[in-house]
C-alpha cells in the first residue's frame, strides 16, 4: 500500500468520546466476513465501532479508539496494524473458500473409515497364533527360542 | 484512564445489517445499571441510539459507552458468523 492509499483509507478524527482513527474498507476487496473477523480481535485492544461509510453504500467505516491514552502516533500504527491484519484474514477466508472441497472430501473420507472400523469384524485382531490349552512355550512351533547365528 | 463527562446523551447511528437487534438487545440487557437507552428506528435499516450515562457513573461515560458498542460488537459479530 502506497502511503497516499494509507492515508486515502486512515485518518485521525476527534469527537466528544476523544480522538479516534476512521478507517474505510472498500466492500469489493475485503469480505464482511473477513471484517467481522478482525473487529471482533481488535476489540480486546481498543474500542471498536463498526458503521456503513453512507447509508446507501456496502462500504464500512471502522472506528479505533485507545482503552487508554489517546495518541495520535499509536492510533495510526494501530490503523495500519488494523489493515494489515484485514487484508491477513481476507488471505484466509480465500484460502478456505479455495479449498473448501478438499476440505470435505477428507473430512468425508475420515468418517467413512470410520463407519468401516465399527464393523467388529473389522475390529477383531488376528490371534491365530496364540497358543491353545493344549499348546505349551516349550513345543516352539515357530522356533522363537532358536539361536540366531549360530549354525543350524 | 481518561475521564470524559458528558452530560447529553451520546448519539450513534447503527446499522442492523451490521448490529443485528439481538445484539443490541443483549447489550442493553448488560448495560442497564449504568446507562439509559433510546432507540429510535430510522431508514435504510438503521436506528438511532442514545445513550444516557446514569449520575452515578458519569465520570466514567467514556469507558461506560465504549465498552457498551464493544459488547454490542463482540455479539454481532458472533451473531453474523454464526449464519454465515
Amino acid at each position: 500500500m502506497t502511503s497516499s492509499l494509507f492515508s486515502e483509507a486512515v485518518k485521525i478524527t476527534t469527537d466528544p468520546l476523544g480522538q479516534y482513527v476512521s478507517i474505510c474498507i472498500d466492500t469489493t476487496v475485503y469480505g464482511r466476513v473477513a471484517v467481522f473477523k478482525t473487529v471482533y480481535w481488535f476489540t480486546d485492544q481498543y474500542y471498536v465501532l463498526l458503521q456503513k461509510a453512507e447509508p446507501e453504500s456496502n462500504d464500512l467505516r471502522v472506528e479505533l479508539r485507545l482503552k487508554s491514552e489517546a495518541d495520535s502516533d499509536i492510533l495510526e500504527q494501530a490503523g495500519g496494524e488494523f489493515l494489515n491484519r484485514l487484508l491477513d484474514q481476507q488471505v484466509r477466508q480465500d484460502v478456505l473458500i479455495e479449498t473448501a472441497n478438499i476440505r470435505d472430501y477428507l473430512v468425508k473420507k475420515a468418517f467413512f473409515e470410520g463407519t468401516m472400523h465399527s464393523d467388529p469384524d473389522h475390529l477383531l485382531s488376528d490371534e491365530s497364533h496364540i497358543s491353545t490349552a493344549d499348546q505349551s512355550a516349550s513345543d516352539d512351533p515357530l522356533k522363537i527360542g532358536r539361536e540366531t547365528g549360530a549354525p543350524s | 484512564m481518561i475521564e470524559v463527562r458528558v452530560e447529553q446523551p451520546i448519539e450513534r447511528i447503527i446499522d442492523h445489517s451490521i448490529y443485528p437487534r439481538q445484539a443490541l438487545a443483549d447489550a442493553r440487557q448488560a448495560y442497564k445499571e449504568y446507562c439509559i437507552f433510546k432507540v429510535s428506528p430510522m431508514s435504510h435499516g438503521r436506528a438511532a441510539i442514545q445513550i444516557q450515562v446514569k449520575p452515578a457513573q458519569v465520570a466514567d461515560t467514556r469507558q461506560i459507552v465504549l465498552e457498551f458498542f464493544n459488547y454490542a460488537l463482540d455479539r454481532a459479530v458472533q451473531i453474523q458468523l454464526s449464519k454465515s
